[in-house]
Order: C-alpha cells, then structure tokens, then sequence
C-alpha cells in the first residue's frame, strides 16, 4: 500500500466516525428538544421560543449532513434492478456515469450552497441567537462531502479496484 | 427549444432512475440539468430550494414517529399487541392470520411506516403461522398486504409527507385515514377467512372473555399511546411533531424501563437507524422541492392539468386515469419521492375537478400501499420474504387475492367520499 | 417581455392577493407587451426567508412580505413601535415624508429595493376575561404574541403577561385556557375563526404593520430605465387604493365580527402615556436606531 492509500483508509475512517456521531447527536437532540419544548408547554406552562424554528434548522442540518454519510455507506434509496442485470462491463460504464452525475451534483450543492450560507452570515434565527450560516454550512458540507466520497469511488472503478455491485444497497427487487 | 421542458425532465427522470442512480439524485440532477440549460433561471437557486425544503418543522414529525416505531420494534411489544389479537380472533377459521392482520391494525397506529410494521409482525407471526402448519407463502402474504395498514391508520409518514406538499392539515389526515384503515382490515380478514375455510386452517381455541382482559391488560400500555397520540392531535392539543415527541419518549420509558428489552447500546444504534432513514427521506424532499421549484417556475403542473383536462372533462374518467397513474407509479417508485413527485403535478388537477385534498391524499396513500406490494419496488414483500425465507415469485400467487381486497378498498374509498371525509367532519 | 414572478407567503384570496391582482393589472396595462407579472402566492416559490435572500441573487423577482422583512431591515421595526400611527392617514404622512425615505435607504445593501408599502392592518386585542378599556385592564392576562422580541415587551410592560407562541397552536390554547387572549389585525379574528374562542375584541390599534412590496436590484438591471421607473411608480399608485380597501374592508369586518363577540374602544391616551418608556427601551432603540425613531415623530409631529 503507498502512502496515498494509506491516508485515504485513515480520512475514511475518521469521516465517517465524525458523520455518524454528527447523525446520532443530531437525532438524539432533536429528541430531547421536542421533549422539551412539550415539557414546556404542557408542565411548566410556559413555552419555549425556539420550539418551531430551531428543530426545523437542526433537522436540515441532519439532511445534509445525513446525505454524505448514506452516499458513504452505499444507503441511499434507489432503482436497481436494471443495474443489477446487465453485463459486467455495461455496469461498470453506468456506474461511473452515475457516480459523475453524483459528484456533479454534491458540487453544485457545495458551490451555490456556500455562496448560500456565506451571504447570511452575520444574521441569526429569529427566535435564538445561533448563527444562521452554521445551519446553512451543512448543505456545502454535506455536498462536498458527496463530491469527494464519489471521486474517490470512481478512481476505484476505473483502476478495477472497485466492483460496481459493491456500491448498491441491499436489494428491493 | 426542439422538446417542451415537461417532457425533457420525463424523460430525464426515467433514464436515471433505469441507470440505478440513487432517487434523490435523479430528482437532483434533473432539476439542476433544467436549470442550468434554462438561461430564464438563475442557478444560484440551488443554493437556497435545497435547504428550505428540509428546513421543515412538520417533518421533525417523520424522525420522531421513526424512534418511536423502530424502539417498539426493538422492544418487542408486537408481542403484546399479538397475545390480545389472538384472544380477540384466533377463535376464527384461520385464527392466526386474523391475529395477524388485527395485530398490523393495532401496531399501524404506532407505527408510520409499512416496512417497520411488517418487521415487527413478521418475525414473530410468520414462524408461529409456519408451526400451525399455514403455507409460507400464504403467512408471508398476509403479513406484507396488512402491513398497508401502517401508511392508512394514523400515524402515517405518507400522510404527513402528503400535508406538506398539499398544504392540508394533518389533523383531518388523520381522521380521514381511520375508516378507509378499518374497511382494509374487514377486507383482509374476509378474504383470509375464505381462503381459510377452502383449505381447512385451524383455529386456536374458543373464544374466553377471560383471555381477553388478561391479555388486554398487557396491550393497554402500549395501546394507550397511539389512542393519546391521537386523540392529542385530532382534538387539536398537540402538533403531529410534538405527538411524535410524546411517542418516541413514551416508547423508550416503556422498552428501556418497563419491559426493560431496550438497553442503552440499542438506543443509541436506534438513533443511528432513525437519523439515517430520515436523512434519506429528508435528502428526497430537498432534491424533490428543487424539481418542484422548476416545476411551478415554469407552472408545468397547470399545464399537465390543462392538457389531461383537454382529453376529457368526465370527473370519473380522470379519478380513474388518476387512479391508473398511481397504481403504476406505485409499482417503480416507492411512497415518498412518489408522493414528492406526483402530488405538485397532479393536485391542480384535482383542485380543478373539485376533489376535496384530504379524500385525494388518501385515495393517493392506498394507491401507493398497493403499488407496495407488487414487484419491481416492493420494499415491504422483500422484509417479509426475507423473514418467511421464500422468494418473491413464490408468494406473488398467495398475494392476488388479498391484492384484489385492497383493490375493492380502494374503489370504495374512491366512490364513497364519505369514508374519508364524514369521520373529519364529526370529530374536527 | 419580461417575467416578473411575486412571491407571498399568504393564501389565494386573501388581502395580498387582492393587491397583487391589482398590481398586475395596472402594470401590465402601463406597459403593455412589455412584462408578464406572475402571481405566486403561499410560499410556492420557496420559504420567505430564502424567496428574500434570492431577490438579490436574481433568482426571485420580488415579493410581498410583512415582518420578515425586519432581518433584513431593521429600521422596519418602527413599526413595532405601539401607539405611533394612529390611522392610515398618518401611515401615509410617514410613507411620503423623510422618515419614509430613511425607511427605504435601510434596505441598501440588502440586493433589494422598496418599491411601495400597501395596506395590512391594525392590531386588535382579543381576550376572555374581560373588555380591555386602560392599560390596568390588561393586568395579569396572558396574552400570545408572535416570536418577537419587541412585542413581548411592549405587552409585558403595559402590564399583561406576554406568551410567545406559534400561530398554528393559537386556537387551541385559547380554547382551552392556556391563554387569555391575543392580537392580531380584525381580518385575522375572523378567518382564523378565533372568535369562536374569545369573548371581548378591544379595537386598540396598538400597532400598525404595513406590507412591503420589495424588488429584486439584479431583476431592476436587467430591465430599461422606462420600464424600471413604471415598475415602481405603479406599485407606489397601488397603495392609497390598498390603504382605502384595507380600511374599508376593516370597518366592515369589525361591524361583521361585532355579532359574534363584545367589541369596545380602547383610551388611546392612556395606552400611549403607559407605552411611553418603550421608546426608551434598548430592545426597541438599539434595533430600530434612535434617528430613525426621531425623524418617524418628526413626520407625524409627536412630541
Ligand atoms: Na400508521
Ligand atoms: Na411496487
């Protein structure tokens, strides 16, 4: 293994250990934010300010962030039946398509969506001082992300150290 | 330009979901092809549609609804709910497949999602059936066409996704979704009842009041909370997303401290599963509201209207061109980018045919449960036919006639507006 | 032909639409053949907040928006103000004089323009308990208010107990008494059907909230300099026509609702000397800025 190989296993791994802790904090808080906020409202009657937009921000946040690391662990939702039947060579071409297409994509997220959040910056949620542009930041986050885990894929592919089988989920048909 | 941009973005979308691209990515990569070839359209727009459509209180709902079924699902309170349905009905010809349907009855009003509810009942029923001597396939079908039942009952992630995109209430979802949910389960259990009956299932037992209230008593815990969830939402106390708050801590009080079958290790991996499910939904919905952006940008979807419109103006005729669409849809894509995808498209038609929102949501939802249960995308047949170890072409024959009911149910709820819609007058 | 699409966050027939409609069908006669105006109205281009920020990135035309044009321009504040504007007539003074202009230059900066401010409505005080006459009236009643600072203030110092919460839950902790009572414009009492729920309807007028009407600075350059100033001076024709439909429409709205609960005059001065200390207040000063404030009683020769 050379170095370059090396330093992509260990960035792999330290991503995707930082993504999964980012989705499991972020579901566990919008949890206990709800729980809260109803706590709130119903017992101490007296409801919080942030109830609606904060879990609205948090759960994007977890869209984006949640997107990179299910286009890292091969779970996004898909069609592949026809995929999974044509010949080896034929699923090689169409999977390097869709991985261009993909990367094309997480870019396009990355570019705007930076442009996005950085002209917010300097204004906070109406109903809690957090800054805007930090929610804002997942989409480039998340979009750069994609760019990057689908490059890397598709160097695989091309060089054959890669089986295009091995990027589908699990089977719906 | 040489194709008008409706058909582009169709055929767009049918070329990349054949190539196996990821859903949200096609629904993407459309859009942003739209765009960026449009010279009318900013391309900056990509930068802000994506994040407002996740930017989404009413979907916080989707993630709670989630924890609260899959920690359910892990604590094995189906089990509960199995032992009261079976002194309820297991006195019947073919007891254990009414114990199985009643049972996907009383879990579809704690769970949003057909695919955990078939988890849930499955694992535990199928081998019970399989014991009794039922035919795989048969017990395999039952469980996968009852498990429709979770997208009908209230809670219903395709019903909440369906408020959102028709701008209607959840409430009166909700309310809609019960009757046409009871008419699936009466269906069901007659059709299991006949075929029962042909073939000579067993019974289990006679019928014990006695049984019922010990059992009741187990099921009480976990069934008090769908009817709180509910009864908290349709009376207007709680928003859905709270009353997901509420089921997702009250299902993690009664697993980890009551039945003590939920450890903390496994909350933690729900929270993972939970986070996932709903990033993927949630990635959907943000890809889906940049297509739909474009979509009305350009007001294809009055278009589509006008030009169905154009064919004919029969009210009948077009529910059932609309009913035809979906069904077919249902069978390639699954219920949420279904949802995304056809609802901004087809709701104008709708509106303009004067079909109230809430009895089209559900007449769409039990066209997408249907569209569920038959190959190529059938998320819920695969659970079930990985638990029953049988493949999918050896329980499509078992599965005609229970299909045939929910067709029966679906017609009823299509010329009976009254099934969605008496039950939201009276209560809301 | 140019698209002009407008965006509001506001349902089909209501008020905004009414103006949009009229905006339409003037410009379009203005200038015929020359631009489409597309009406767009609950949110359907977009959430409000990203619908703003795409004005100046030209992927929207322009929308119709209320108080969510407050993070952007924090000068439009003045409107939280209570007790400032004390019928349309003055809303109309302060639009055509300096303060007006000052209002305007705080959008600067923003990639968007003022075009015109139309009609939305006075606030009215609903409750349970009783008909709200002086400030003493209010005493311990908890009253909702929308997520706004300055609103949560003014109501707490003239004595009641603020309780920000969403709209959407509004009717039913009314209903059940988790709140006393709240205030909204007369319109919204009636389509929100919250008199079903509340017993008393105080026309106290406490604040004055137009709708702005902003522009889009990349979708102005792209259009010539005729077409550009027809754009804004039509908008600026619509809105003594929305400020006569507004108020027309509130005096029978009022006359309508005063069936169906107890509707009273408030004492005007006594709530404007009670509300005097917030124009001191730093939650309303730092925001909206002390210039601002000045030249606003300036126009409207406040003391
Ligand atoms: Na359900
Ligand atoms: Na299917």
């Amino acid at each position: 293994m050379n170095l370059l190989e090396v330093l992509i296993l260990k960035t792999d791994r330290w991503l995707s250990a930082l993504l999964d802790a980012i989705v499991v904090g972020l579901a566990g808080l919008l949890l206990i934010l709800l729980n809260w906020a109803v706590f709130a409202r119903f017992v101490l009657n007296d409801s919080v300010s942030w109830g609606e937009e904060l879990p609205a921000y948090l759960l994007a946040t977890l869209t984006f962030v949640g997107a990179a690391y299910l286009t890292r662990t091969n779970e996004h939702l898909g069609f592949d039946a026809v995929l999974r039947v044509m010949p080896p060579a034929m699923q090689r071409i169409v999977t390097a398509l869709n991985l261009v297409l993909m990367a094309g994509f997480g870019a396009l997220l990355a570019w705007y969506g930076g442009l996005a959040a950085a002209s917010f910056v300097g204004r906070s949620l109406i109903s809690i001082d957090a800054p805007m542009a930090l929610f804002r930041a997942a989409m480039p986050f998340g979009g750069a992300l994609i760019t990057l885990v689908c490059m890397v894929r598709l160097v695989g592919i091309a060089t054959g150290r890669i089986d295009p089988m091995d990027l589908l989920p699990e089977s719906d048909a | 330009m040489f194709l008008e941009p409706g058909w582009i973005i169709l055929i767009l979308l049918v070329t990349l979901l054949i190539a196996g691209l990821p859903i949200a990515f096609v629904l993407g990569v459309t859009a942003a092809v739209m765009i960026l070839l449009d010279p009318g359209v900013v391309p900056q727009i990509m930068g802000l549609i994506p994040f407002g459509g996740a930017n989404n209180y009413l979907l916080v709902a989707a993630l709670l609804f989630m924890i609260a079924g899959e920690i359910m699902n892990q604590g094995r309170i189906a089990e509960k709910l199995i032992a009261f349905a079976s002194s309820l009905v297991g006195h019947i010809r073919g007891g254990l497949a009414h114990v199985n349907i009643l049972t996907s009855l009383f879990f579809s009003e704690i769970s949003g999602t057909a695919t955990s509810d078939a988890a849930a009942i499955g694992s535990v029923m199928i081998p019970q059936m399989r014991k009794r001597g039922y035919p795989a396939a048969f017990a395999a079908a039952v469980t996968s066409t009852s498990a429709t039942m979770a997208i009908i009952v209230p809670p219903s992630l395709n019903l909440i996704l369906y408020a959102y995109v028709a701008n209607t209430s959840i409430a009166e979802l909700f309310a809609a979704g019960i009757l046409p949910g009871f008419l699936v389960c009466g269906l069901l259990m007659g059709t299991a009842y006949i075929i029962s009956v042909k073939r000579g299932y067993p019974t289990e037992g006679a019928f014990s009041f006695a049984r019922v209230i010990e059992t009741g008593k187990d099921a009480a815990i976990p069934l008090t909370l769908p009817i709180l969830v509910l009864a908290g939402i349709l009376g207007g106390i709680f928003t859905a997303t709270e009353a997901g708050a509420i089921a997702a801590f009250w299902s993690i009080v009664l697993a980890m401290l009551v039945y003590r079958t939920v450890k903390l290790g496994t909350l933690v991996d729900t929270l993972r599963i939970a986070g996932k499910r709903s990033a993927m939904l949630m990635f959907i919905v943000a890809t889906s509201t940049l297509l739909g952006w474009y979509l009305t940008n350009q007001r294809i979807p009055q278009d589509i209207a006008q030009a169905i419109l154009g064919i004919s103006e029969n009210y009948w005729v077009v529910l059932l061109a609309i009913n035809v669409f979906f069904l077919l849809a249902g069978t390639i894509i699954h219920g949420t980018p279904a949802i995304l995808m056809l609802v901004p498209i087809f709701l104008p038609l709708a509106d303009q045919l004067g079909i109230d929102r809430v009895h089209f949501g559900l007449i769409l939802t039990i066209n997408l449960g249907i569209g569920q249960q038959t190959p190529p995308v059938a998320s819920v047949v695969l659970i079930t036919c990985a638990i029953a170890k049988i493949s999918i072409a050896k329980i499509v024959p078992s599965m005609l006639m229970f299909i045939a009911a929910m067709l029966v149910a679906l017609l009823l709820v299509n010329l009976i507006p009254a099934l969605s819609l008496w039950l939201p007058s009276v209560i809301l | 032909e140019a698209v002009m699409q407008i965006n509001s966050s506001l349902p089909e027939g209501s008020f905004a639409h009414v103006f949009l409609q009229e905006y339409e069908k003037r410009l379009e006669a203005a200038a015929p053949g020359e631009i489409d105006v597309q009406i767009f109205m609950s949110n359907t281009l977009g959430k409000e907040e990203d619908v703003l920020q795409g004005l100046g990135f030209g992927t929207h035309q322009a929308s119709l928006s209320a108080s969510a044009v407050s993070q952007i321009n924090t000068r439009t504040s003045i409107f939280d103000l209570p007790y400032l504007f004390e019928d349309r007539a003055a809303v109309q003074t302060f639009i055509d004089s300096p303060a007006g202009e000052m209002l305007a230059e705080g959008f600067e900066g923003s990639g968007m323009v003022l075009a015109a401010m139309w009609d939305n409505g006075f606030r009215q005080i609903t409750n349970n308990v009783r008909p709200i006459v002086t400030p003493a009236d209010l005493d311990g009643l908890k009253i909702r208010t929308p997520t706004n600072r300055q609103r949560v203030e003014m109501f707490n110092t003239l004595g009641a107990n603020a309780t920000p919460l969403s709209f959407g839950e509004v009717y039913s902790a009314l209903d059940q008494g988790t709140i006393d009572g709240q205030e909204n414009p007369a319109n919204v009492v009636d389509t929100a059907k919250l008199y079903e729920v509340q017993g008393y309807m105080s026309l106290s007028n406490h604040v004055y909230l137009p709708t702005f009407l902003v522009i889009g600075e990349p979708f102005l350059a792209s259009l010539d300099e005729d077409l550009r100033d027809t754009v804004i001076s039509v908008a600026k024709e619509v809105a003594p026509w929305s400020f006569e439909w507004g108020e027309n429409t509130d005096t029978e709205t009022i006359a309508a609702l005063s069936d169906k609960l107890e509707v009273n005059e408030i004492d005007f001065a006594a709530f404007q000397s009670a509300a005097a200390p917030l124009y001191e207040s730093p939650t309303f000063v730092d925001v909206i800025g002390a210039d601002m404030i000045a030249a606003t009683k300036d126009a409207l020769g406040i003391e």
